[in-house]
């Protein structure tokens, strides 16, 4: 009976949004967030955060899917070729078409990173290089000084799932072991990359709460 | 007056410890106190890249990214706490 129904019913748009906590959906569904990369961690947060329903995802990441990325990153091999963003809202709309996918084929600098997130509740680091990171961490908190950003650092092997943790300090939130680094010409492999996604996601959707729904229990 | 500088990540190898205090004089700057604790090439070498910090480095002052203050030239109270993040690659 449930199969039957359309992705662009009414009641596919009710089945798809049940079993949730309400209050909870309604303040991901106000919610908009900004993620900086569409690699091992961008991809990951993005699939995680829509499939939790929430309502704007602004994406950035200049680069074009390569066959070594498939180790780790949501896309598939007829995808190889093609711009990051465009494939990954692509993959989002087959997941959940009832959030809004606003991405950008560009590289983000010091010069466009603030323009680009500028209306963002919580901003994502998925950058690979960590001169990369540092730059969005800094303009983040020096554009945006209320915003919380969620970075990693520290992701690259296997096992050590006691070492992986989330380091607060201020508006900085840091996920990742802090001391794991991949080998030169070494990717981080798809177990270790997408738990720490999924801990950046899990902790934007904690953030979201308190900052958007203090009357929602946790 | 004493500052507290904490150290995370592969730093906390490097300066042998999670934190430490650090004396410097009145009105001294966040430069001045990461310059004290560089007491060897290779802390300054893995810190400053052309009187600058290397670019992979977060810094904060009290929670706050030391750029929003005065970069490496915010001046230090007594007591403030320096933390200094090295950021490792991946994603």
């Amino acid at each position: 009976m449930k199969a039957a129904l359309k992705p662009d019913s009414l009641a596919f748009a009710r089945e798809f949004f049940s079993c949730r906590e309400p209050a909870v959906l309604a303040v991901l569904r106000q919610s908009s967030v900004g993620i900086a990369g569409a690699g091992g961690l961008g991809s990951n947060v993005a699939v995680s955060l829509a499939r939790a329903g929430v309502g704007r995802l602004v994406i950035a990441d200049f680069d074009k899917i390569e066959p070594s990325n498939l180790n780790r990153q949501q896309y598939f091999i007829d995808q190889v070729g093609r711009r990051k963003v465009e494939a990954l809202r692509e993959n989002l709309l087959l997941i959940n078409p009832y959030s809004l996918y606003e991405v950008h084929d560009a590289r983000v600098t010091r010069r466009n990173a603030a323009k680009i997130f500028a209306r963002v509740d919580v901003l994502v680091e998925a950058f690979d290089q960590a001169k990369a990171k540092e730059m969005l961490i800094e303009i983040c908190l020096t554009r945006f000084p209320g915003r919380p950003i969620v970075a990693a650092s520290g992701l690259a092997g296997y096992g050590g799932n006691r070492k992986i943790h989330t380091r607060r300090m201020g508006n900085l939130y840091i996920c990742g072991d802090e001391e794991s680094q991949c080998p030169a010409g070494v990717s981080p492999m798809a177990p270790r990359v997408a738990l720490v996604a999924a801990m950046q996601a899990n902790l934007v959707v904690e953030l979201l709460i308190k900052l958007r729904g203090r009357h929602v229990q946790g | 007056m004493t500052v507290k500088a904490k150290f995370f990540a592969y730093f906390r190898d490097l300066f042998e410890g999670r934190e430490r205090d650090v004396v410097v004089g009145e009105g001294a700057t966040v430069r001045d106190a990461l310059s004290t604790l560089c007491d060897t090439s290779e802390r300054r070498r893995e810190v400053f890249e052309g009187g600058s910090l290397k670019p992979h480095l977060v810094v904060m002052v009290n929670g706050v990214h030391v750029e929003s203050l005065r970069g490496l030239d915010t001046a230090l109270s007594p007591g403030d706490t320096i933390a200094v993040f090295p950021m490792l690659g991946g994603g």
